[in-house]
């Protein structure tokens, strides 16, 4: 479908939305506005035969064949949530800011009123270790975004994963850095769905044992990766778990719907389920984690440079001519 | 991706000289009320927001007048009222407001007794200076022609002697007595501004001397004019205008903690309208809500008297048709579209027709529109059961090939089947369609219905519903310009160069209702109690729509307005206010009405602003009579609006007014109305 058409096809959508009852016409004002500010900075499709969203849009609505389907797929954007640029920028220091200096001074009982309290802070901060359990969380754009100088040692637990070994960890992260003083552990992650890589990296984090501090502290996380975190908690003397961003379960659709959920999810997962088998061009496709994303974590999750594969696949797989993506993502392993 | 030509919608008033004289349309001054502005006298020139008033009164100034000169156009002007030299100053740029921002004196009532005059002083120090720096100007050399023009002589002489006797003058205190050239004169002059500027940004504090060398509102400017001409530097015979723009800004320093006004800073302006100094002429460029009932001259509490001191002109009354003329708004609007495309380099094609006709087609008729937008017809005719099957089947084939006619056969049937028995053979006549009067007056209200009954939104395009929707103002057109120029954007696959022919109407209509949603969000952003009028308009709006659609006999046609008895009026007083301040905001626009029954006497009537009508789904057009209201409707309109403040000072009123107990301002209105 082209730009041009899909066009002509809103407008006829807003124009038989007479009393605003789907409310395409805000919606439609919504997405433009965002098209405008944000969605330009979606990194995978900034080179290559992709297009400017408008046209992805066009392709994307017109993959779909039926014109309740392509109502749907339209009206499913209202629960898209988008992290730009910027988003990141502000959770990068949340993280530090709030999230890691108040647990610091938690750990220490530095008292913020104290005249010292500055350099005691500064002197307990020095015993920290700033990890990242994957490298897309971009610890180096991390420590600039809060102007923190001499952290040389940037550990990428997954590198180790998942031969991680103890030893070899204490030798090349603290003797041969000559940090003996560390006595706290950070963990970032920009995008925790699920939660299965995160535990591995957290679970060999927590086991160097209680003369260690852990915080685990990803940006932003979806409710079942913030359920394994928590039982990871509860699990591990030394650990704290503090999310930036907890997205709440009512952002995330399920196969089977469950009580007081968003009224539009129920046609939103009839047409997930009704695409499907054009979304993926057959069960043997691989990465086929089925219509609502890797462990069925159904959101519609967007990050500006890449979008998880948790997101409900209709967001961002391509398949041939058959399917074409709203927000291709890249992935790790060959699809 | 194509650049939009009606991006930046206040052009004509942020380019340079030169674009100008390519952007600025000189329709408006075919006009011989807009000739008043290029002769001696003073004028406050009232306008709404975007109305052109700021793009009229920068012809006043030397470059642009230049920049015509240079140009094959000539200046846009009769010879009898080219020539001139002016002054201009614009509240928001001047730093006047900057007044707000440090007090003279620490006690607020005696800061108040004396911060008008420093205003005034201020205010005559800076026109002075433009004055003076326009003499400059036309001295330079570029500037040589339009000397010529004005038979200026700006010899070194003749400037020191002006100087040299300014400098003498009472008016100025003393503050110039160091003064014996023109160069010092300008520095002077210039430095009195920028001490001013200094002290209201706490940078240093007022200089001693002026305490006691504080000028009289207009009368230094009066003496330069005077002391340009005797100078033998200015002929006698050439006018100097005072442009002072953005009179409304002001307003902004004049509210308090607790959200009142006094007039202060206007007041100055006022006294200089109201001095009668023949040797300079003012043009004030002003929204209507600015110009308050009772504004007073700054100390003397005189009245500036509107024809004996200035003349007001109008720019809705410019534009608006008349019993005696034509509007000129239509010719206005295809002008500013047609420089806005050239200036965005598009090709327009080689036809003497209006490029606005061209770009969005000339006019859809109520029938194309049903044609063009409505497929399934099956609704469109509300048939009753009691009704004869033959009349059902009769109006509901006709709604198949004709809807507008259909639904026009159903009121007609509503209407006669309380007076008269109809049989289906006369409706097979369709004898509305002979009614033409009753059928002109009846066609909007039957659009919206079919559009209503097919569940559809009522729909806008073509140029002439462009031009009506966007009143006089040329800001709403330039709008409605922007929005359906970003949807034609949005709708094409390749950019283009050259402008399109008839744009989809869909578009039209979709970028209309886009424009009309802007401009009622617009409304609650506006100053003094935009945020009342916008619930009050939410109320009126939907009120009308909900009459409109409901009255199948169609006996209502004309409810999209409303009307109210002056004498009834006159009794609600701050109802009469309320409504007056919707129309100086530009939300409601007010026209005289002749009621049909003698028992209303004079009457008023008030439609919403028209580029609201889409928001509210409510006809655009004003046909046959408005809906006859009462002072307790209106009231009640104002009630359910959650109007507080206003209910406040109703309350105050009642309790202040009566120990009876009321219950509601419905009742201080019935109660006044005795």
């Amino acid at each position: 479908m082209t730009r041009a058409e899909f066009q002509k096809l809103l407008r006829k959508w807003c124009q038989e939305d007479d009393s605003d009852f789907l409310g395409f016409r805000e919606l439609k004002n919504f997405i433009e506005f965002l098209e405008s500010v944000l969605f330009h900075e979606y990194a995978p499709t900034a080179h290559g035969d992709h297009g400017e969203f408008g046209a992805r849009l066009a392709r994307w609505i017109g993959s779909a064949d039926s014109d309740a389907n392509r109502q749907t797929l339209y009206l499913m954007l209202r629960n898209l949530i988008f992290i730009g640029q910027n988003e990141i920028s502000a959770s990068y220091r949340t993280a530090y800011s709030k999230i890691f200096l108040s647990w610091l001074i938690e750990q220490t009982d530095i008292c913020v009123f104290d005249e010292g309290a500055a350099d005691q802070l500064r002197q307990a901060q020095s015993s920290a270790l700033f990890t990242q359990i994957t490298d897309s969380f971009g610890l180096q754009f991390f420590l600039r975004a809060n102007h923190l100088h001499g952290q040389n040692d940037r550990y990428t637990w997954e590198q180790d994963l998942p031969n991680w070994d103890r030893e070899n960890f204490q030798q090349t992260r603290i003797v041969r850095q000559n940090r003996p003083d560390i006595q706290f552990i950070v963990l970032f992650e920009d995008f925790v769905g699920s939660g299965t890589q995160m535990a591995e990296a957290v679970c060999n984090a927590c086991s160097l044992g209680n003369g260690f501090k852990i915080l685990l502290c990803p940006l932003i996380i979806c409710p079942e990766g913030a359920q394994l975190a928590e039982d990871l908690e509860r699990r591990y003397e030394n650990l704290c778990y503090r999310p930036v961003l907890g997205v709440a379960s009512k952002f995330f659709i399920g196969e089977n719907p469950i009580p007081d959920e968003n009224r539009e999810f129920a046609e939103i997962r009839q047409c997930l389920l009704d695409i499907h088998p054009k979304v993926m061009g057959g069960a043997q496709a691989q990465q086929n984690f089925g219509p609502f994303g890797y462990r069925d974590t159904g959101a519609f999750i967007v990050k500006y440079d890449n979008c998880p594969d948790n997101s409900v696949p209709a967001i961002h797989r391509r398949n041939g001519e058959d399917w074409h993506p709203l927000f291709f993502r890249t992935s790790r392993e060959m699809i | 991706m194509s650049r939009n030509p009606f991006n930046n919608l206040y052009l004509a008033e942020e380019i340079s000289a030169d674009r100008y004289v390519s952007i600025f349309s000189p329709v408006l001054l075919r006009e011989s009320e807009t000739h008043l502005l290029f002769q001696p006298g003073s004028i406050i020139l009232r306008g709404l927001q975007g109305s052109g008033k700021s793009a009229l009164l920068n012809l006043l100034k030397p470059d642009v007048v230049l920049a015509y000169l240079k140009s094959d156009q000539g200046i846009p002007l009769p010879s009898h009222c080219a020539k001139f030299l002016s002054a201009s100053v614009s509240i928001r740029n001047s730093g006047a407001l900057d007044f707000g921002q440090r007090q003279f004196e620490q006690d607020r009532d005696k800061n108040n007794s004396i911060v008008g005059l420093y205003f005034a002083d201020f205010l005559n120090y800076w026109i002075v200076d433009d004055l003076l720096k326009n003499l400059d100007f036309l001295a330079s050399a570029p500037a040589r022609p339009l000397m010529d023009f004005l038979c200026i002589d700006t010899s070194i002489e003749k400037l020191d002697e002006f100087a040299e006797n300014v400098s003498k003058q009472d008016c100025w205190f003393g503050a110039l007595r160091k003064v014996s050239d023109f160069r010092e004169l300008r520095e002077t002059i210039r430095k009195r501004v920028y001490e001013y500027d200094s002290f209201l940004n706490f940078n240093s504090e007022l200089p001693n001397e002026f305490s006691n060398t504080k000028s009289k509102p207009g009368i230094p400017i009066g003496v330069v004019a005077e002391e340009l001409k005797r100078a033998g530097i200015l002929p006698h015979d050439v006018p100097i205008f005072i442009s002072i723009d953005q009179f409304e800004d002001l307003m902004d320093l004049e509210k308090d903690i607790e959200g009142n006004f006094s007039t202060i800073f206007r007041s100055v302006i006022m006294r200089m309208l109201g001095s009668r100094d023949e040797r300079v002429s003012y043009r004030v460029g002003a929204r209507p809500y600015s110009l308050t009932t009772g504004l007073q001259g700054f100390g003397n509490n005189a009245f500036a008297e509107e024809l004996r001191e200035f003349h007001i002109v109008d720019m809705g009354a410019l534009l608006r048709a008349s019993e005696t003329k034509g509007s000129l708004f239509p010719k206005f609007c295809d002008d500013v579209f047609r420089r806005r495309i050239r200036d965005a380099e598009l090709e327009t094609p080689k036809t003497k027709k209006s490029l606005v006709n061209y770009v969005f087609g000339t006019r859809y008729t109520p029938e194309e529109k049903v044609e063009r937008f409505i497929g399934k017809r099956t609704n469109i005719v509300k048939i009753e059961s009691e009704w004869p099957p033959s009349v059902g089947k009769y109006l509901a084939k006709l709604a198949i090939e004709n809807p507008i006619s259909a639904k026009l056969g159903e009121a007609w049937y509503r209407q006669n089947l309380s007076r008269r028995e109809t049989s289906s053979n006369e409706l097979s006549k369709n004898p509305w369609e002979n009614r033409v009067w009753w059928k002109k007056e009846r066609k909007q209200i039957a659009l919206l219905q079919c559009f209503a009954a097919s569940q559809q939104r009522l729909v806008w395009c073509g140029a002439a519903d462009i031009v009506v929707l966007s009143g006089t103002n040329i800001l709403v057109f330039l709008s409605i310009c922007q929005f359906i120029w970003a949807e034609y954007l949005r709708s094409i696959d390749e950019s283009v160069k050259t402008v399109p022919e008839n744009v989809e109407p869909s578009i039209q209509t979709m970028a209309i209702m886009s424009a009309s949603e802007y401009w009622f969000r617009k409304v609650k952003a506006e100053p003094k109690g935009g945020d009342d009028r916008h619930s009050f308009l939410g109320v009126v709006g939907e009120f009308f729509r909900n009459e409109l659609r409901s009255d199948s006999k169609m006996s209502y046609p004309g409810a999209n307005g409303f009307a109210l008895s002056s004498s009834e009026l006159r009794k609600a007083e701050l109802i009469d206010q309320f409504l007056d301040d919707c129309v100086s905001f530009g939300a409601l626009e007010k026209f005289r009405h002749k009621s049909k029954t003698k028992s209303r006497g004079q009457s008023t009537k008030w439609y919403l602003s028209p580029i609201l009508t889409p928001f509210f789904q409510i006809p655009t057009p004003r046909t046959k009579e408005p809906f006859y209201a009462s002072v307790a409707d209106v009231a009640k309109w104002i009630d359910d609006a959650n109007i507080f403040g206003y209910s406040a000072n109703l309350a105050t009123k009642r309790s202040n007014a009566s120990d009876k107990k009321l219950t509601s301002q419905l009742d201080l209105d019935l109660e006044k109305d005795g």
